[in-house]
């Protein structure tokens, strides 16, 4: 009996757990406040008088696919009350617009939804072969068209959508007031070519690593350690060209740590430095530059105009040996050191112009080891050459002034071809600038 | 005495937890919808149109702005273009539902069996064997059709290959689903079926074998309604060469090269295997939903001859819009 009353106390005390006076935790229902949220989105997104700008990344860095890429594309719109939308974009390199239905849609969450086809935006989602996209299967470029609507990050006003395919986020930044649409690409194409034209790699900086930006021109980074081997491997980072620089995808997790970062150029317009750390940047290292350049077959020319004096020294002493001869060779008082400049043979290939008539003009080749050092490139000459009519003249002493270790500055940004100053590090003398 | 107990405890605690339901506010949760269309939106035209004649005579809706949960999440699609959403709008209800209206006699039969939803996308759906599907019916409720973008109304036969043969193919799911087809129909291509990698077999190959093209051998149900689809859409022309293919062989090299044979090595009679079948969906029609296949036919030949885009196009965009 005692056990019975004990099973009827239990199944009360159980019971009691259902009183209805618990308080709301809202003041509506789900289904109003979703229909609230979707109407408060529609409002803002109509509201933008010149639109907005979509960020747009078709799918995450995380994807691994030999066919899909990561890169970020632009895209404008302006939502209308009527129920359309208008796209804007390049298209094929020429800039065009469409016309075609959008909506705020209740779905796993509130949803931006572009439901009539758009052959500007849909493109990228776009599953026909026959368009010779990446991936006969089916599967095109990969993006979305419907998007959850997650915040509106006040701070650095956009809203922030997340495909609902592919998880990828993209962001809409409100398009300012007064600027010509078409005008919009016209910068976005200045600043990618101002950044990227050179297809060189870049260096950045993130918490005391030091990484390697490889492939900037198609806007997916490949991500080296510097001085990693770069034949195989490395991380992809899609990117986005920005009016003020770059912005990588919005990434949760990279092992590089190059997460959720915009890159806006500085003041001298020397760096792409990131709006949440300033320590975190971007920029173009000249030893890079110079070792890249000469890797793919660059051709450098040092301007006579900016030799410095340890330079244009060790020339006047190679002149007079040719002027006057040494041992068996003969002196010849018309020739003339022309220039000097690198190239690429085999290694580092330090080429010497001269002439023995003032008119035709010959070339040296001497060959140097090379080695990275931090932002600096020590140089050392290996014995061997190619042409070497020269060394006849005491010039292997004239080729071993050259042995040393170099910085270089960049003397246009994100522009060595215009300008490469090269120094060592321990003769300021010894400088020249080198011209493609 | 001790199970007495327990349905003692087991009243007691179902009388109290009757005692503790909230009651329910009769006020509904959900906003209240306007049923009417707003004149200023820029689909008012279109909305308009399928509303007065696929919603309020059917119970239709014409799903053409694309939501992905209402597709095949497995596909990569993309939506069809407003404008060829009104092209398919018009057809739709030219060459299909006003043809079984017609055929029937009234709106009941379409209003009883038809599809509820009509989802329109604009791309196909892209298999990983390479093959496309052009359409999907779901449960006798939606039939999706795909591939809307590549919609030419001047082309009658691709017209039937992406759209109407595959709602007419899909609506003969419907039907045999509500009522199966005779078990006859099973016996007579068995052992020839190819689940897997029907793909591989030529449109000829499978004629030869007494199916209407390759699709057809995949399975026996995709069979049954083949022969009715190709059957109401195909000219008699297309019709006689289709049996012609079937009444020969045909081989494949190693290079997919499609060679015909001097003999039908198959041992099938294409031509009388196909027409067995005919017979049998044609019977299976007139008994169980009496309907006149060769009148359905006739119709649907005679509307798809006569078809003037612009004129079907006119219904929509000449209704007025708030401007």
């Amino acid at each position: 009996m005692k056990k019975t009353y004990i099973q009827i106390l239990l199944a009360a005390t159980l019971l009691s757990a259902c009183s209805p006076r618990v308080a709301d935790i809202f003041d509506d229902t789900a289904v109003v406040r979703l229909e609230q949220n979707r109407d408060a989105v529609k409002e803002r997104l109509m509201k933008a008088e010149n639109g907005w700008v979509m960020q747009y990344f078709a799918v995450s860095d995380q994807t691994t696919s030999d066919t899909l890429r990561h890169k970020g594309y632009t895209f404008l719109f302006k939502f209308q009350n009527d129920g359309t939308v208008i796209v804007g974009a390049p298209v094929d390199g020429k800039y065009k617009t469409e016309t075609s239905l959008w909506d705020i849609i209740s779905d796993n969450s509130t949803v931006l939804t572009f439901n009539s086809f758009n052959s500007i935006f849909h493109y990228y989602s776009n599953p026909d072969p026959a368009l010779g996209l990446w991936g006969a299967d089916g599967t095109g470029i990969g993006g979305d068209y419907e998007f959850m609507v997650l915040e509106y990050n006040e701070k650095e006003n956009y809203q922030l959508l997340k495909g609902k395919k592919r998880s990828c986020y993209v962001r809409l930044y409100p398009m300012a007031t007064g600027q010509d649409w078409e005008e919009y690409f016209t910068k976005l194409d200045s600043m990618d070519k101002f950044l990227f034209e050179e297809n060189l790699p870049l260096g950045m900086y993130v918490e005391a690593k030091h990484l390697s930006l490889y492939n900037g021109p198609t806007h997916e980074f490949r991500v080296f350690e510097f001085g990693a081997d770069t034949l195989g491997g490395g991380e992809y980072h899609g990117f986005i060209v920005t009016e003020n620089g770059i912005r990588l995808h919005d990434n949760e997790v990279s092992e590089q740590k190059i997460n959720r970062a915009s890159f806006n150029l500085n003041a001298d317009k020397t760096r792409l430095v990131s709006v949440l750390d300033e320590n975190i940047y971007i920029e173009m290292e000249g030893s890079t530059a110079f070792e890249s350049s000469i890797a793919h077959g660059t051709v450098w020319k040092a301007d006579s105009a900016s030799l410095t004096s340890s330079i244009t020294a060790a020339i006047s002493t190679l002149e007079e040996h040719l002027h006057n001869g040494v041992g068996s060779a003969k002196g010849n008082k018309n020739a003339r050191i022309l220039r000097v400049g690198f190239s690429k043979a085999n290694k580092v290939t330090l080429d010497v112009y001269y002439s023995s008539n003032g008119k035709n003009e010959l070339k040296d080749q001497y060959y140097f080891d090379y080695k990275m050092e931090g932002g600096n490139i020590q140089l050392t000459y290996d014995g061997n050459y190619g042409q070497h009519n020269l060394i006849n003249y005491n010039g292997e002493d004239f080729v071993k002034a050259f042995d040393g270790t170099y910085s270089f500055k960049i003397l246009e940004p994100f522009h060595p071809s215009k300008g490469l100053q090269m120094s060592k590090t321990d003769d300021a003398n010894f400088t020249m600038t080198l011209e493609q | 005495m001790k199970n007495i107990r327990y349905i003692l405890i087991l009243v007691l605690v179902a009388g109290i937890a009757s005692s503790c339901k909230e009651k329910l506010d009769p006020q509904s949760i959900f906003p209240e919808v306007s049923e009417s269309l707003d004149p200023a939106s820029y689909s008012f035209q279109l909305d308009s149109f399928c509303k007065k004649n696929f919603q309020e005579i059917y119970n239709v809706e014409f799903r053409y702005q694309m939501q992905d949960i209402s597709s095949n999440m497995n596909f990569n699609l993309v939506p069809c273009t407003y404008d060829d959403a009104i092209t398919m709008a018009v057809m739709a209800k030219y060459l299909w539902w006003d043809v079984y209206t017609k055929v029937t006699g009234s709106h009941e039969f379409l209003q009883k069996y038809g599809p509820r939803i009509i989802c329109l996308i604009g791309s196909a759906g892209h298999n990983a064997t390479g093959s496309v599907t052009l359409g999907v019916a779901q449960g006798g409720l939606k039939v999706t059709l795909h591939a809307l973008n590549y919609i030419d109304p001047s082309n009658v036969a691709t017209l039937n290959e992406y759209y109407f043969k595959t709602m007419h193919h899909e609506f003969s799911h419907i039907l045999h689903q509500t009522k199966t087809y005779p078990a006859e129909f099973r016996t007579i291509s068995a052992g020839w079926y190819k689940p897997n990698g029907w793909e591989e077999r030529s449109e000829q190959e499978a004629r030869s074998l007494g199916f209407t093209g390759n699709y057809g051998s995949s399975q026996e149900r995709e069979d049954f309604v083949e022969i009715i689809a190709n059957y109401i859409v195909k000219t008699d022309d297309e019709w006689a060469s289709m049996m012609s293919d079937a009444a020969k062989g045909w081989k494949q090299d190693d290079n997919g090269t499609l060679h015909q044979l001097e003999d039908d090595p198959d041992g099938v009679d294409g031509p009388a295997v196909i027409e067995q079948k005919l017979t049998i969906a044609r019977t299976w029609l007139h008994d169980e939903w009496n309907i006149e296949l060769d009148s359905l036919r006739k119709e649907v030949q005679t509307r798809q001859a006569n078809m003037n885009i612009d004129s079907l196009r006119n219904q929509v965009l000449t209704i007025g819009t708030g401007e």
